[in-house]
């Protein structure tokens, strides 16, 4: 699994106080954290109110664990319940939007590291939406989470086989509008 | 090679997103606690809502609103009240003299009626309202002395039903004597009887208000604000909304149940504070406890008292009852109990899903603050003292409190 991005944990005292149903120190953890919470199920979610819908949802679902438990590494857990709320999400949604065709395997060039010197994490992310829903799971969950294949397919309720092929044409995709960003690029420039 | 290409570009992407924090303001706080609240039961929803301060605001702006309702209503009445009026036709039927002379003589109240001012009175309200919209023809102001009050006409009412005999104690009158002696229903809360609204009939003591028998219901609402000191276990504040319900056993015995919702928090803890104080309470039958101070989070009791009061000096605005409160609940529990050693779950709070019973000793100081047609708000300190019960679980129950209630008559179905 990737290392999760080093995000601090709170005071325990704070998570005690959310344990016992204080609401004060809730909404004070749920301020801290939102912004870090929205940045992963942005990922799965390109569509914000989505998104936001989900970070609601797993907030729900960390104060609900917190009367049970205090973890020792809540930044992480955190990010666990994140990811899979959104895979929840993704499970019960049932318009599921496969709507671009798959650009398939693309010529082996090799995607220009400068490309990224001009975007950002918005236009990484308007890329991932418009993936198709299901290999854009994979891909994030494969790549940027770090799941395997196998936990992957009981996630999304599909054949390990299928999940490696998902993540191949989600390779295939991006490689091909990186590439295409850059030769657009070139020309402008 | 081809991998190795993959994993650049998406180790950049990879790196991209870790860094990306969105701007969006974190505004949605209260969508998320809606929505805890919705997980939660209907009960603990129910409870939760009591918690709220506004929510007393707006019980008391209620009850100032029905109040004002029954002032209204009642100086409507007032004018007509005082009239016999009698239909020769059906009405006649409905007028048994004989039966309302024996009814009258059981009346050992002592009021009398005034029946010369009346006919005046009647008179004049025959000429200012020249009413024959619902009355053909009032032939006989009844000035029979044995019938003591009437029901007027309703214009919306068929003719026929003009008359309605009523007794003084089915009347609408408003009779402060008897009003007056029914104003410790709210048995253990120390409340005193109504003032007189006009003062110069008021009496500092009345004792000859003892003997006359009173209406058999009386309605509380209040707010309760009860500072405990408990020897035992420390001091605790509760705070909270107080319905209660009280009958008339004997002129000066009084036998009622009620209902508190309310937050009980500890100020101070003594020793071995922490599990006692969490015990059903003579007082209340549902409490919702916050025990931030303590290692509890909520829990949610549930008792029913019988409280029977008996008084032993009062007058009309002035009250020093005897109170001897009986509690028989069911308590449970359904908290989660905190200790010193780390989390365990499970009911806790002393004694879940059991009976268990004490009685208490009450002296109770009342001072009403006001009364008005029926309504009135009532302020009272209060010693309790446990005299009998399981003291591993009624440990904490002596306190001095102090609270507020504002009190309905309730008589025959009828608000007053």
């Amino acid at each position: 699994m990737a290392p999760a991005r080093k995000i601090e944990n709170p005071d325990q005292k704070i998570l005690i106080k959310c344990s016992r149903g204080h609401s004060r120190s809730q909404e004070h953890l749920y301020k801290q954290y939102y912004a870090y919470v929205l940045s992963v199920t942005l990922r799965f979610l390109p569509n914000r109110e989505d998104a936001r819908e989900v970070v609601n949802d797993v907030f729900v679902k960390v104060f609900t664990h917190l009367r049970k438990e205090i973890p020792d590494n809540f930044a992480g857990w955190l990010r666990r319940i994140a990811v899979h709320t959104a895979v929840d999400h993704y499970r019960t949604s049932k318009t599921r939007k496969e709507m671009l065709p798959d650009l398939g395997e693309p010529a082996p060039v090799a995607v220009p590291e400068d490309v990224f010197d001009r975007l950002n994490a918005e236009d990484i992310l308007s890329l991932l939406e418009k993936l198709n829903e299901t290999p854009r799971m994979v891909f994030i969950l494969f790549e940027i989470e770090g799941y395997h294949h196998d936990e992957i397919a009981v996630m999304l309720d599909i054949e390990s086989t299928t999940s490696r092929s998902h993540l191949s044409r989600a390779k295939a995709f991006l490689r091909n509008s990186l590439l295409t960003l850059a030769k657009n690029e070139r020309r402008a420039g | 090679m081809k991998e190795e290409q993959d994993d650049r570009w998406i180790g950049k992407m990879k790196e991209l997103l870790e860094d990306y924090s969105p701007s969006d303001a974190p505004n949605n706080w209260k969508q998320v606690k809606r929505k805890m609240n919705r997980n939660l039961s209907w009960g603990t929803r129910l409870l939760m809502f009591f918690r709220r301060p506004w929510t007393y605001a707006i019980i008391f702006g209620a009850g100032i609103l029905v109040g004002y309702l029954i002032f209204t209503s009642h100086d409507k009445r007032t004018i007509s009240q005082t009239y016999v009026l009698k239909e020769d036709t059906a009405a006649q039927s409905l007028v048994k003299p004989s039966n309302v002379k024996k009814e009258a003589a059981t009346n050992s109240s002592g009021v009398k009626i005034d029946t010369g001012n009346e006919k005046t009175s009647l008179n004049q309200v025959i000429e200012k309202s020249n009413t024959n919209l619902t009355v053909k023809r009032i032939t006989q102001l009844q000035t029979d002395s044995s019938i003591t009050n009437t029901r007027p006409a309703d214009p919306s009412f068929p003719i026929t039903l003009a008359v309605i005999p009523v007794t003084k104690k089915q009347s609408y009158s408003r009779d402060r004597v008897s009003v007056g002696d029914t104003v410790r229903p709210l048995a253990a809360t120390g409340l005193s009887q109504p003032t007189n609204p006009d003062k110069k009939q008021r009496k500092p003591l009345d004792l000859s208000a003892l003997t006359i028998k009173g209406d058999p219901w009386k309605v509380g609402i209040g707010y309760e604000y009860l500072y405990k000191i408990k020897p035992d276990t420390g001091q605790t504040v509760f705070h909270g909304l107080t319905v209660r319900f009280a009958k008339q056993v004997t002129p000066k015995l009084w036998a009622g149940s009620g209902l508190t919702f309310g937050k009980t928090q500890v100020t101070r803890s003594a020793k071995f504070a922490v599990r006692d104080w969490t015990k059903i309470d003579s007082l209340g039958t549902i409490y919702l406890r916050d025990s931030s101070v303590s290692y509890r989070k909520w829990q949610n009791h549930a008792a029913i008292p019988l409280n029977i009061t008996f008084d032993i000096l009062k007058n009309r605005n002035f009250a020093l009852p005897l109170s001897a409160g009986a509690t028989f609940g069911w308590v449970y529990s359904d908290g989660v109990l905190f200790t010193n050693d780390g989390f365990s779950s499970g009911g806790s709070g002393g004694l879940p899903d059991k009976f268990t019973a004490f009685i208490t000793a009450d002296v109770s100081v009342g001072y009403e603050v006001f009364y008005l047609r029926g309504l009135s708000a009532v302020l009272s300190a209060e010693f309790r003292r446990m005299i009998a019960g399981q003291k591993s679980l009624g440990a904490g129950q002596n306190f001095i409190g102090g609270r507020i209630v504002l009190n309905l008559d309730f008589d025959k179905g009828k608000w007053r």
